[in-house]
């Protein structure tokens, strides 16, 4: 009943978008700056044809391309960065000798805005897909790192107390006390960073790339098509529900995080 | 058996560093003789230094001074925590089982052991085992805590506040089933309480804390089990009053940190 409703309030709530939004293209706006839905979804897709070297691919066929090269990028970024962030929150816990170091290093990423470093990963690696990718993967261990942290120093003491008590070692108290008390807080995190991770990737292809939906945007700006940007834009709004939807089910079958009355 | 010395804490002291780096006296020249199958009650009021006690006692807080004198083996501890007396991310089944997981026990004799130990708390074991702690009620929780120390098969059994956060009902349901289990199985239980009555109701002694500093010890001239009529009979109402001069003043501070130098 839940999920019927929910799709009966997603549908409902993107007819009312389309709605204001034509309304607004015809009556308000100017249509060359803010085209209509028919236009965005129609012309706008045919055009992107133009980004095939062959020219024989239709716009959406590009558009799917350039997509799921974006796809990739945030898929492996995300990943591997999330795994190292996780590890290097846990390590810290494990080796209390290095704690301070690790600590400090998390207050110093958290503090510098990750757009700002972009640049320089645009100097260090050129246009290459590596530096894209590595830039993915260092803003991903940023966001997860600092939040596993924070997750870390807010376990509550008796849990690992409870553990000790019974004997358990240190790698038990990791694998078996500190994972599991985190997972709510970095899934937390790694819910944070999916939204995010669209726009380090834009921000990413925007400048350096030649592929993915960023480098098509930075077309469409370049040449002021503002049908073509409507609609990257209304991509990314699909491709993040989809994800967050992807993330809902997954973690609403896990265990406990499932019995979590504040879980999302 | 139950002359046996289980340990002795000698003029143990323990302090506690303030972030400010001040050392605050928690507990000051304690000296207690636990004996095997005994049940003892600490009473005392807020940072009187009773979960102190408890900490030493299970091995996670240090002693600054005194000793520790244990008579055999080191005995095998398990506490039952007031907080979260359980891992909210593992089920009834997997709490209980937790000390056989870390000592490598196969599934099956976990599984095997768990239903038992339900059965043993008072617990339906094809209704619970698969719960999560935050299912059950808070009487429930501390019956499933306490089926996870006695898995452990400790020597000593820890309990802070046992029945903080019970009604009457679930709190004398759960003294009854505690004395129950303690008759028949060999080992000894330190209860911190600030309940006076359900100091009585369980201790063999009642030993008050104030200010870190034991201020008088009560022998309980009382049979195994305690039941509700011992609850409501004349001994208990004496004896109560006489727990009562075991003081319930909050510490003074300052007071401490100057009897700690």
């Amino acid at each position: 009943m839940n999920a019927v409703k929910r799709v009966i309030s997603f549908i409902l709530a993107t007819a009312l978008v389309l709605l204001a939004w034509e309304l607004i293209a015809h009556k308000v706006a100017n249509p060359k700056l803010f085209p209509t839905p028919r236009y965005v979804f129609t012309e706008s897709i045919n055009s992107f044809a133009q980004f095939d070297e062959i020219g024989s691919a239709t716009g959406l066929s590009v558009l799917l391309q350039h997509t799921s090269q974006t796809l990739l990028r945030i898929i492996i970024g995300t990943t591997l960065g999330s795994l190292l962030g996780l590890a290097y929150a846990v390590a810290g816990f494990y080796w209390s000798s290095i704690r301070p170091i690790s600590n400090v290093f998390a207050l110093l990423f958290r503090s510098i805005p990750l757009l700002v470093l972009m640049p320089l990963f645009v100097f260090w690696f050129g246009g290459s897909p590596v530096g894209i990718y590595t830039w993915l993967t260092f803003a991903s261990f940023t966001v997860v790192a600092t939040g596993a942290i924070d997750a870390i120093a807010n376990v509550d003491l008796s849990h690992i107390q409870k553990a000790q008590i019974l004997c358990a070692s240190r790698t038990q108290i990791t694998s078996q006390i500190i994972l599991p008390a985190i997972a709510p807080e970095v899934i937390s995190a790694y819910k944070a960073l999916m939204g995010f991770s669209w726009a380090f990737s834009l921000g990413a292809e925007f400048l350096v790339a030649r592929s993915g939906l960023g480098y098509l945007a930075s077309y469409a700006y370049m040449y002021a098509n503002m049908g073509q940007l409507l609609l990257i834009m209304v991509l990314y709004g699909l491709l993040g529900l989809l994800t967050f939807a992807m993330l809902h089910v997954i973690f609403s079958r896990t265990g406990w995080l499932a019995q979590n009355p504040l879980k999302q | 058996m139950a002359d046996e010395t289980l340990l002795e804490l000698k003029d143990v002291t323990a302090n506690y560093k303030s972030t400010t780096g001040m050392e605050s006296c928690a507990l000051s020249s304690v000296s207690i003789k636990l004996k095997r199958h005994e049940i003892i009650a600490v009473v005392g009021g807020s940072g009187s230094g009773k979960s102190t006690l408890l900490g030493i006692l299970s091995g996670i807080k240090t002693i600054s001074a005194g000793q520790i004198e244990t008579f055999g083996e080191r005995p095998r501890v398990a506490m039952m925590f007031q907080n979260n007396p359980l891992f909210p991310w593992m089920n009834v089944e997997d709490n209980l089982t937790y000390s056989l997981k870390l000592q490598a026990i196969n599934y099956a004799s976990r599984k095997k052991a768990a239903q038992e130990m339900c059965e043993l708390v008072g617990i339906n074991p094809n209704a619970y085992l698969s719960k999560f702690p935050r299912e059950l009620s808070g009487g429930e929780q501390r019956r499933v805590a306490l089926g996870m120390c006695l898995l452990h098969n400790a020597d000593l059994l820890l309990l802070d506040e046992p029945s903080t956060g019970l009604d009457d009902a679930n709190k004398w349901r759960f003294q009854e089933l505690l004395q129950k289990i303690w008759i028949d199985r060999p080992f000894s239980v330190v209860v911190v309480t600030h309940d006076i009555e359900e100091a009585i109701m369980l201790g063999a002694r009642v030993i008050g804390l104030k200010d870190g500093r034991v201020s008088g010890i009560i022998d309980v001239p009382l049979s195994y089990p305690r039941t509700q009529e011992t609850r409501f009979s004349k001994e208990v109402s004496v004896l109560r009053q006489q727990a009562s001069s075991l003081s319930f003043d909050s510490p003074d501070k300052k007071q401490k940190i100057n009897e700690c130098r």
